[in-house]
Parts: C-alpha cells; structure tokens; sequence
C-alpha cells in the first residue's frame, strides 16, 4: 500500500517537472533551460526514477488494458495429451465482449461454441463475469437440449478434458490479486522457466513462443485476496511473465500449497487488435502434477467486428 | 441372425465413415451423422436369457445457423421391432423417417421464428420432467439415451427476448399441430385383456390441426445463480389412456390435457438445486371419472453436487398428489359384464399412469463417475416410489473405443410388486449392449 503512494508520488512529481519545464520553453533562454532540463532529466533524474519500478498491481493494469478490445471472434483448435500420450482434438468458435467493468476489474461476457468432436458438435459454454468478481458459468448440452449450471466451487474444473479451467478462460481480474511493491524487468528468455521444455516432438503443431526468446518482461507475483478467488484458480500463488513491450502475459505458473509449481500456461503469438491490443495465438499449458499437456490455437482472430451483446445470453446459448 | 445382421450392417457403416487423415463425404458436403446399435437381452423371467430387442439405427444430420436464417434436418434409418398386442411377438421392419426438419428465422433482434417438427424439451430436471408437454416417447426402444426414444412433432414456435435479444426475460409460444405420442410396451398379462389395441387405427390416422392442435406457453427468466419459467399447456395427454369401446374392443385414446407449471434452478457454492412443478388436469369423460386419471400435481425436487474428484450425485425427490381418489371398483353399469371389463380396464389405467395412490412419493438418485482423462464413465441412477410401485435399478459402464466412438453395457433391472407400475414390467429386465457412433 505505501509503495503505491510512493509511485503516485514520483508519477505526480514527474508531471509537475515537466509541466514547469514545458512552459518556461516559450521564451530562448527558456528553450535553453528545457533543453538543459531534458538532459539532466534523461541523465540523472528518470534513473533514480526508474529504479524504483512498477508494482505488481501497475503492471497488471497495463495487462489488463492491453487486453481491453471491444470483442473479439475466434476459431480455436483445443489438443490434449494425458500422461498415456493419448491424444484429443476439439474445436470450437470463441466469442468475448466487453461486458462492462465490475467491482473487481473489467468483465467480459465470453461464449464457446463447439464443431469437434462430433459427439458435441453444437455444445456452448457461456461464461458471464459478473460484477461481485464471480463467474458464471453454464453449458448448452445439444443432446440433452438443455441447459446446465456449473456450480461455483466447480469452475477450477477442467475445460472440456484440457489442462485449462473454466476460469482459465475467463479473464483474470487485476483485484482479485495482492501483488509486490515492485518489479523489475529482466531478459524474458531469463524469467520464462526452461527446465520443463515442453514436448515439442509430441505436439501436433509447433508450440515453440519465438516473441519469448526478445525483450524484457516483469516477474509478477500474485497472492488471491478471496478464498472464492482460490478455490476458482485452485491455487493461491501464481505469478506472471509479462513482457515490458506489450503487457501480454507469456508464462503463469501456479503454486500449491507446498510452493511448488503444479500448473504452468504459456501464452504466445499475439495477434495485435485495433487500438494496440492482443491477444494470444497459442496457449500451451503444462500440468506437472497429471503429467499432462493443453495447446490452445486460435486462428481468424477478428477484434472489434461489432459482436452483439444478445450472442452472450442464455437464450443464444441454447439455440445452436 | 439379427444380430448378426445389425453387426455387420454396423460394421460397414464403420468403414465407411471411418476418418483417417482426409475427411469422410459426409464431412464434404457438410453433414453429421450418428449410428447407434443396440441388443438388449431378458435377465428375469419369463424372457430370462431371450432376445428382447435388437435395434439400428443411422442418422444423417445436416445444419446451418445464420444470424438471420437457420435450418436442421435429421434424417433417421431405422431397423426396428414392431409390437403386436403389447406381446414381444414383434416382426421387424425397416423405416425411414424425418425425426427434426426445422427451418428458423430471425427478422429481428430477440424474435426468432422456427416451423417444422422439431423435438421442443420442457424442463429443469433431470429424466422426471412434470413441464416436458411436448415430447412423446418411444418406451417400445430399449435404449441407454432418452434421447433415442424422444418423438417430436410439427409446430411452429415464437420467441422474444426484449431489448434486441440481450434480456434476461424470454417469452416462447408454441403451435404444436399434432401432439407427439409416446409409445409403451404392455405386458398383456398383466393389464388382463386380450383385446387390448395399443395403436388402433384411429391413432395411427392421427390428423392435423382440428382437436389435435396443442398450444404451449412460457415465460422465462435468466438470473444471475437462478432461472425462473413459468409455462402453460393445451393438449393432449402424451401416455394413452384406455377406454372400452364395446365388449369387443377396447382402445387407446389420447385425453385432451391443461396444464400450468413452473420449473427453474440454482446455484450456490457446489450445490445445485433444481425444481419442477406442473398441475395437469386430464379431460373428464362423464360418468367415468373412476376410470380414468384425475386432476394433478407433479413436482420434483432436486439437488445436485460434485463428490470427490471424479464422482457427481444427484438426488431428486418426486411428489405426485391427485385431487380426488379413483376406485375402479366402485364403476357401475346396467350390463354386469361392460361393469366387469370397464373395471379392468379403470385398474389398467390405474398401473399404466401410475396413480393407484392419491397422494405417491418417490425419488430417483444417479451417481456418475468419470474422470476427465479417461475412456470410461460409469453411473447408477434409481429409481423407485413407495406404496408397492417398485423400482428401476440402472447401473451403466461406457468405454470410448476411438474418439467419437462409445460401447456401452447396462443393465436394466425392475422390481417390486408385480402389481405396481414398474414392477410389472419386471419381465422387460434386461442387459443391454450398445455401439454408438459420430461421424
């Protein structure tokens, strides 16, 4: 809390700087002093300034605006592999729509409509964010022409046989998380955990993350503030690699109660979106406790195309 | 021999719709398709150890959805028995029939119009569904899925959601032109008379529009954690009820039905609780209201959780209260003989319908076990009333062979009085073992 003070601080001081600076730049010699004023700046001051970083929570934020289009549409090919190297393929079109910002964070409305497998081809799973921070979550079952609830404790379960969850598909909310004072940006090649190289002989498409090998990226640890929060991510701890240029997320890895990595999601090939937003092409996730992996391709990514907000209802859900 | 017949019939469906690397003709033109096989042989007596029924059938699907328009076309094979006299005497024959043609059609935000037979399913709770008025069902087919044995018929149906469709409200009106009907294996010694005819002449003829016409409403509500539906109901009954026509012959007719119901669910923290209500009032046929089925209310209450990792229970309780008690025995009739068989048949009905007992509890439990990387799933769902009805014992083991591909084994066990509704139909026990199949 009092790290957040310290950058309101030195963010409004920045502002009066140059604010001062700006106008005594109408006149020569006041040209002269803003130029002299630049370089010391430049030097010296964004430095010291720059030693004292962002917090988790600011670089969360610059996450959650990066990822903040209107809607988006998407066709999705879902791969999984237990541990006896069994393999499954499922698809289906994404849909999310900014649905308003709640108490905890922005709220997107998300739909999933399957093709593949045949035996659910026509199957949904609308997931509506509400504003209390809670999900909910109900699947159209086309044999059964009905729909059906999954209840809250239940959304850390996993999302149609993959290594994601149901929360995993709906968007992490920035107060959700009790994050560090401060982070610092490192090599991304450096913070993004290579000891568990994912097996790229046994995928069915490559899952190499080439924009993971540049740049720099925050290490960001985050601590769920609810008891609700923990039992939907089914774990407390996780932190992020989020890369310094875009704010996308490359890596989360989830801890268990013993602090050891059970979970880790990898997010690569970001599609950029109108108004300087992404979002991931691919999504691997690794399950070190199953022994399992999750790849999550998305192609014909189409943001802000004007998706109706009655697409995100119960009753469109239903009607396949 | 049939089942030798359905084996290789399934086997060549199987090669050729089989996927390997390129996609299947059926793929190529855009169209879906399932096949589903099954045997069910007899476990009690007197059809222990007997083939009871064997039964094939291959659908082909096709289906768009525009924002504007929309259509869906099942077209059903089928290869199944054919009941004579509610004996197991059946011949086999061969049909082909549209089980859904729907068109849809949206002019606008929120109002969506379909028309053509479609298979429209009421209700919130699971296998018992008081609000289900516009599905029949085929109880003649022995098969794992209700869905199988669902029957639709044609209609054409309205819906509006207010505010261009992004509303929690919805309010649905249904013009059925026909009532589907279900179908039931009888035992013909149990209901007693030989001249019993489940499918008379009158039924199979059955016409369009007139006093056949059913109309069907809802109000719906889509909360946060809850939903909320409000129905009505004009039509006939689904079951066949049994009326002596002369000392000759008695048949089944389809009594006009009114009903209203309310059914919704919720959800809090890992449980989920489900409600069905509906109050149905049969028509009266004067002067034999202690034949037929009096005015009554179905509920069921249920809840549902998730149990360990891998396990999800479900429990329901049903209630089924009628306004008045029937005794068919109190029937009477100048002719002694009309008295005796109106009786007989006031008793029929009694078992068939289930409602010997004015006021009948019952539940029904299911335990399904599956884990999320595995090839199998297994359940048990009970099913049982109290006051000597009986019950149905269902265990179920499926295995996926290949991805979109499932055998299933069953079993299928009823018991209890034999005088009860489902312990008379103890002789139908049997094991069943099914192929289904996407392609």
């Amino acid at each position: 809390m009092r790290s957040r003070y310290i950058f309101a601080w030195i963010a409004d001081s920045r502002k009066s700087v140059e604010t001062r600076l700006w106008s005594r730049a109408s006149n020569s010699l006041g040209r002269w002093i803003f130029v002299q004023s630049i370089f010391y700046l430049v030097l010296g001051i964004y430095p010291v300034f720059g030693a004292f970083g962002l917090s988790g929570r600011d670089v969360m934020l610059q996450h959650e605006k990066a990822r903040l289009f209107e809607d988006l549409q998407a066709e999705a090919r879902l791969f999984t592999q237990n541990k006896d190297r069994k393999k499954r393929e499922k698809t289906f079109t994404f849909y999310r729509k900014k649905a308003g910002k709640g108490e905890f964070g922005i709220r997107y409305n998300t739909l999933t409509r399957f093709h593949t497998p045949k035996e659910v081809t026509g199957e949904g799973i609308l997931f509506l964010e509400q504003e209390d921070g809670k999900n909910e979550i109900t699947l159209y079952l086309s044999k059964l022409k009905s729909l059906r609830r999954v209840e809250t404790q239940n959304q850390s379960d996993s999302f149609m046989g993959s290594d994601l969850s149901y929360t995993d598909l709906a968007t992490q909310k920035v107060d959700d998380f009790k994050y560090e004072s401060s982070v610092t940006s490192k090599d991304c090649s450096q913070l993004i955990n290579r000891s568990s190289a994912p097996p790229f002989s046994e995928a069915p498409i490559s899952i190499a993350f080439d924009d993971h090998e540049k740049g720099k990226c925050y290490l960001v640890r985050m601590e769920a503030l609810r008891d609700e929060v923990e039992t939907r991510m089914n774990a407390k701890n996780l932190e992020s690699v989020v890369s310094a240029d875009t704010f996308m997320i490359y890596e989360t890895r989830y801890y268990d109660s013993t602090q050891k990595v059970f979970k880790r999601v990898r997010s690569g090939q970001f599609a950029s979106l109108p108004d300087k937003t992404y979002f991931p092409g691919k999504v691997y996730v690794e399950n070190l406790k199953k022994s399992s992996f999750t790849l999550l391709e998305f192609s014909n990514v189409k943001g802000n195309s004007g998706i109706k907000a009655s697409v995100f209802t119960k009753q469109n859900l239903s009607n396949p | 021999m049939r089942f030798i017949q359905l084996a290789v019939f399934t086997s060549m469906v199987w090669c050729a719709f089989a996927r390997g690397e390129e996609s299947s003709w059926v793929d190529l033109l855009g169209l879906s398709g399932r096949l589903i096989a099954n045997h069910a042989t007899g476990v009690r007596e007197p059809n222990q150890h007997q083939p009871l029924q064997s039964y094939a059938a291959f659908w082909l699907k096709s289906q768009k959805s525009g924002e504007v328009f929309s259509e869906r076309i099942v077209l059903t094979y089928e290869s199944v028995p054919k009941i004579n006299n509610g004996n197991l005497n059946y011949k086999w024959f061969d049909r082909v029939g549209v089980r859904e043609a729907v068109v849809g059609y949206q002019p606008l935000a929120g109002l969506r119009i379909s028309a053509g037979k479609d298979i429209l399913k009421w209700g919130s709770s699971d296998g018992v569904n008081p609000t289900q008025y516009l599905v029949a069902r085929d109880f003649t087919l022995f098969n794992q899925s209700d869905e199988v044995r669902d029957l639709g018929s044609e209609n054409l149906r309205v819906s509006w959601t207010p505010n261009a469709g992004d509303s929690p409200w919805e309010v649905e009106a249904v013009l059925q032109a026909r009532g589907p009907r279900s179908k039931l294996l009888i035992p013909s010694q149990v209901v007693g008379f030989q001249s019993l005819s489940v499918f008379s002449e009158r039924d199979q003829n059955q016409a369009f529009f007139g006093n056949q016409t059913e109309l069907a409403t809802r109000l719906n509500y889509y909360g946060m954690g809850f939903d909320l539906r409000l129905s009505g109901f004009r039509g006939r009954n689904r079951l066949p009820v049994f009326f002596v026509d002369s000392l000759q012959s008695v048949t089944a007719r389809y009594p006009r039905l009114w009903g209203a119901g309310l059914d919704g669910s919720y959800s809090r923290g890992e449980w989920v609780l489900r409600t069905e209500h509906a109050f149905l009032k049969p028509e009266s046929f004067a002067g034999k209201e202690e034949l037929i089925q009096p005015a009554h209310w179905d509920g069921v209450y249920g809840v549902e959780r998730k149990l360990f990792e891998d396990y999800r229970i479900q429990l329901q309780g049903l209630s089924r209260f009628h306004v008045r008690a029937t005794r068919p025995e109190t029937y009477q009739n100048s002719n002694l003989f009309l008295q005796t068989l109106e009786q007989q048949v006031g008793r029929a009905n009694q078992l068939l319908l289930n409602y010997r007992e004015q006021w009948l509890f019952g539940g029904t439990l299911r335990i399904e076990h599956k884990k999320e990387d595995s090839d199998w799933e297994q359940s048990f769902t009970l099913l049982g009333y109290h006051k000597g009805v009986g019950y149905l014992a269902r265990p179920q083991v499926r295995y996926q062979l290949v991805q979109d591909w499932r055998i299933g084994l069953s079993l299928d066990a009823y018991g209890g009085p034999e005088t009860g509704s489902l312990g008379a139909l103890r002789a139908f026990s049997q094991a069943l073992a099914q192929l289904e199949g996407y392609f």
